[in-house]
């Protein structure tokens, strides 16, 4: 088929990937409040386990069919599966940086917790998030995939991915392309990404470990 | 509690829980600081050296006990009034390397007292940021605009020194500044500070496990071990006669260039015991050599065996 | 030294080894040139302070350095004649642990934290030894004893982490002793442990090798613990031995000047409250991109022209086994041809 269709859904995920973005943000920042309150912490670590937890695949596909597959709703449900894993990240990372000496070294000077957060944590801890991100992307892409090819994802006319794929498996004896094209760059897009994420996450990683 | 004493810090406590357990982590320290003077604090691990310079900063503040910084109480206030105070007591860490943010250019870093305390001229704090650069010799327009990662542990720690003179401060506690340094970084770091000393007119809390960096540095020193003081005397005296077991233990076994070692066991056998479960009486008591029953029975009281010289020994080797 | 020679080869030869580690901003010198031998039964000083090439000798000796090609090596190590460097894998995994044993700074690093203590070297003893698991049993708490560890049954079955760094590193060197090596290299075994504990492990390996005729290589920045517990030493300094001779020799007579300024850069305990250090000034060459001629020229005071562009080679004096890399060597008192004391 045409790739021009392909390329089309392809800057769909792209829309969908933006979107995701600015949904892990509320995640890493509020796990930094967190940190330095112990309770508060384990409680929504706990809520954030739950979610992982849950068979969230399910979930999914029950508010797709119920409550419309549209956009903000597909997005809502991907966040699902995302906010979780940034959160789990971000506050991995967070405890990590907030034991190293420049953050004491902070306080001593008299900096106030949201300065610390802002000025020492934050720039450290986004570097792997950042690294993440690319690899939770690709995961994103996949997912959109995995549900339109169920049948829950955008209806018709939006174009995406698993929607072709799922098209053509009914004509895959006559027209195995229908099928392969959307697949093949579905798996290049997210080969990419996650070359991509990985070799930041290597590369951040020397920069930012100490001797 | 003279006129210039500057830190007093009177019968401080911190206590830990590990593992269910309570556990004190130093007990009792009483210590004044004049101005001017450098006081070091030796001791292994375990000894709680680190935990002392942590509570005299308020980080954390001690379960119990008092601290007093130029007349006035720390441990009652609260984050935002020590705020002020904290430019004029600072502190130095043991790895330079990680006392300083890897995301940060230097001249960030050491500005950033001079943001907490709420300068906004960039001429001004860029002026200052190059005059304490110059004062811990290393070239302004070099090292400004790196990033800790591309220095040396020995650079590392001017710039650290740089960061913790910029609001010019009146106490530094030096925690282990040089244990993670080569010998001869060490020279330099040890010889920077003494000049730093006289430049700014500083007074100096040092604190290391090694003997002859803490006597070379300190007008008095104060031994501690598993929590609580031992010793405390002048440099000069507590090396040439030390009244406590441990203190001479320590000096017979620190090894100096020259010395032979002799075929008779080392002066202190056996292990640290833990802090959690230290020995009833004398703490020290399970290693000395001269360990009687009383020390078992009783915990010796830290007192004065001739002018300036006190320890916490029922059989001190010196004086009374 | 001389009459401790036997009819049979060193224990250990160093002939003019390299090691250079090819990293993506140029190749690292790490180990430039070193030669130096070890007769058994004697303990042999490395001292040197970071990124002199001490640590990167040792892993050389006992090849456990990184085998993606990144690590490029010239020269020979003989180990009772034989050049390590042309054995195969094989034959040195037999050699490691067994012949040439080594204890690292850092206990953890040679401990399995999930194994009990007992394992670890019973594990050692029917593997390598072949002994059975009773025999072995019993020769891992003997082990465990000789290294000063009380209630040697019980600590047995013990995991690392509830053991002191202390204990840790007895428990290290029980397990190099349990193969009966011939060599054990001892990559600053005590610089992590306290003064009062550091003491009692370098008694301990002194212990040992007296009463396994064992010989060891003891490397170490601090001098203090070379002058009391090494019979010979060599310096090192940015890849290469400067200086080579008895342990006694170096301390009373140094030759190259890095050493005395290594050694008047310490604070001694004798010396009175406030002494100005001798401080060497900047700091060592960077491995990438060293110096031409002697490399510690930059920081030398006793530099002179010719240093700034060729290298000085490690040669002795006539009827002395004291070799220095220098071509102003520092005067020895008794530079006259004598013998050295």
């Amino acid at each position: 088929m045409s790739p021009a269709i392909s390329l089309s859904s392809e800057s769909k995920a792209r829309e969908i990937s933006a979107i995701k973005t600015s949904a892990f943000s509320p995640g890493i920042f509020y796990r930094h409040l967190c940190q330095f309150h112990d309770a508060q912490s384990s409680a929504v670590s706990i809520l954030i386990d739950s979610i992982l937890a849950f068979p969230n695949i399910v979930l999914a596909i029950a508010i797709l069919f119920y409550a419309g597959a549209n956009i903000f709703n597909l997005v809502l449900v991907i966040s699902f599966y995302t906010i979780p894993q940034f959160t789990r990240i971000s506050r991995a990372n967070t405890m990590l940086y907030a034991q190293r000496e420049f953050v004491v070294a902070a306080r001593a000077q008299g900096a106030s917790h949201l300065r610390i957060i802002l000025r020492e944590l934050l720039p450290n801890v986004i570097v792997p998030v950042a690294a993440y991100s690319l690899l939770i992307m690709s995961f994103t892409i996949g997912l959109e995939g995995t549900l339109s090819f169920l049948g829950v994802g955008l209806p018709p006319p939006d174009p995406t991915w698993g929607q072709m794929i799922s098209d053509g498996i009914e004509e895959l004896e006559d027209d195995p392309f229908i099928s392969f094209v959307p697949s093949f760059f579905m798996f290049m897009t997210i080969l990419s990404l996650n070359l991509m994420g990985d070799r930041m996450r290597q590369f951040t990683d020397v920069k930012a470990s100490s001797a | 509690m003279t006129d210039n004493t500057l830190l007093e810090v009177e019968d401080i406590t911190v206590e830990y829980v590990t593992q269910g357990h309570r556990f004190a982590a130093i007990s009792g320290v009483t210590l004044d600081i004049a101005e001017g003077e450098t006081v070091g604090l030796v001791g292994e691990s375990g000894c709680g050296k680190s935990t002392t310079a942590r509570a005299i900063i308020q980080l954390p503040t001690p379960t119990a006990g008092k601290v007093r910084f130029e007349g006035q109480e720390l441990t009652e206030l609260s984050h935002a009034e020590m705020r002020p105070i904290r430019q004029r007591l600072q502190i130095i860490f043991q790895d330079p390397v990680s006392s300083l943010n890897p995301r940060r250019r230097v001249k960030d870093i050491i500005a950033e007292p001079l943001f907490i305390s709420g300068m906004k001229d960039k001429a001004e704090i860029d002026r200052k940021v190059r005059e304490v650069l110059n004062a811990v010799s290393m070239d302004p327009d070099i090292t400004m605009d790196r990033r800790p990662h591309q220095f040396s542990g020995g650079q590392c720690q001017r710039i650290c020194i740089a960061r913790a003179l910029i609001m010019e401060p009146k106490l530094i506690v030096c925690d282990e500044p040089v244990s993670a340094l080569d010998v001869s970084v060490q020279a330099q770091i040890l010889n920077l500070l003494e000049d730093m000393k006289e430049r700014y007119g500083l007074t100096l809390l040092f604190i290391s496990h090694d003997l002859a960096v803490v006597k070379n540095i300190s007008d008095r020193v104060a031994v501690m071990y598993l929590g609580k003081f031992c010793e405390l005397a002048d440099s000069a005296r507590i090396y040439e006669a030390p009244a406590h077991p441990y203190t001479a233990g320590l000096m017979a076994t620190f090894p100096e260039i020259g010395d032979k070692v002799t075929n008779s066991g080392p002066a202190l056998t056996g292990e640290i015991p833990s802090p959690l479960n230290p020995p009833s009486g004398c703490r020290f008591r399970t290693r000395c050599p001269q360990a009687e029953e009383k020390c078992a029975a009783e915990e010796p009281e830290f007192r004065e065996i001739e002018p300036g010289h006190l320890v916490a020994c029922h059989f001190p080797l010196v004086g009374e | 030294m001389a009459d401790n020679q036997s009819t049979k080869p060193p224990l250990l030869e160093v002939n003019n080894l390299y090691t250079h580690f090819d990293t993506p901003r140029g190749i690292a010198h790490a180990v430039d040139g070193v030669s130096f031998t070890l007769e058994r039964g004697r303990t042999l000083g490395i001292v040197g302070e970071s990124g002199s090439g001490k640590s990167v000798l040792s892993r050389t000796i006992i090849d456990i350095l990184a085998k993606d090609g990144s690590v490029l090596y010239d020269g020979e190590i003989l180990f009772e004649g034989r050049d390590l460097r042309s054995l195969p894998e094989k034959e040195m995994r037999e050699i490691r642990g067994r012949e040439i044993a080594m204890v690292f700074q850092d206990p953890m690093s040679s401990l399995n934290p999930v194994k009990k203590i007992g394992k670890q070297i019973t594990e050692v003893l029917t593997k390598r030894l072949g002994m059975t698991k009773k025999a072995a049993n019993l020769r891992a708490a003997e082990l465990i004893d000789s290294v000063g560890i009380p209630d040697a049954e019980q600590q047995l079955g013990r995991f690392p982490m509830h053991l002191s760094g202390g204990m840790r590193q007895r428990v290290a060197i029980a397990i190099a002793m349990a193969c009966e090596p011939k060599l054990l290299i001892a990559d600053e075994p005590t610089t992590a442990l306290d003064v009062t504990i550091q003491a009692q492990i370098l008694d301990l390996l002194r212990e040992q090798q007296r009463e396994r005729n064992m010989s060891v290589i003891l490397i170490t920045h601090n001098l203090g613990i070379v002058s009391g517990y090494t019979d010979d030493v060599a310096v090192m300094y940015a890849g290469q031995i400067v200086e080579r001779c008895a342990t006694d020799e170096l301390v009373s007579h140094p030759r190259m000047p890095y050493t005395e300024a290594l050694m008047n850069s310490a604070p001694a305990l004798a010396d009175p409250p406030h002494t100005r250090l001798n401080a060497i000034p900047g700091l060592p060459p960077n491995l990438l991109n060293v110096p031409d001629g002697c490399r510690f020229n930059a920081r030398c005071p006793y530099v002179q022209e010719n240093c700034k562009t060729e290298m000085p080679t490690l040669t002795a004096d006539a009827n002395s086994d004291h070799s220095f890399a220098c071509w102003h060597p520092l005067q020895n008192e008794m530079a006259n041809g004598g013998a050295s004391a």
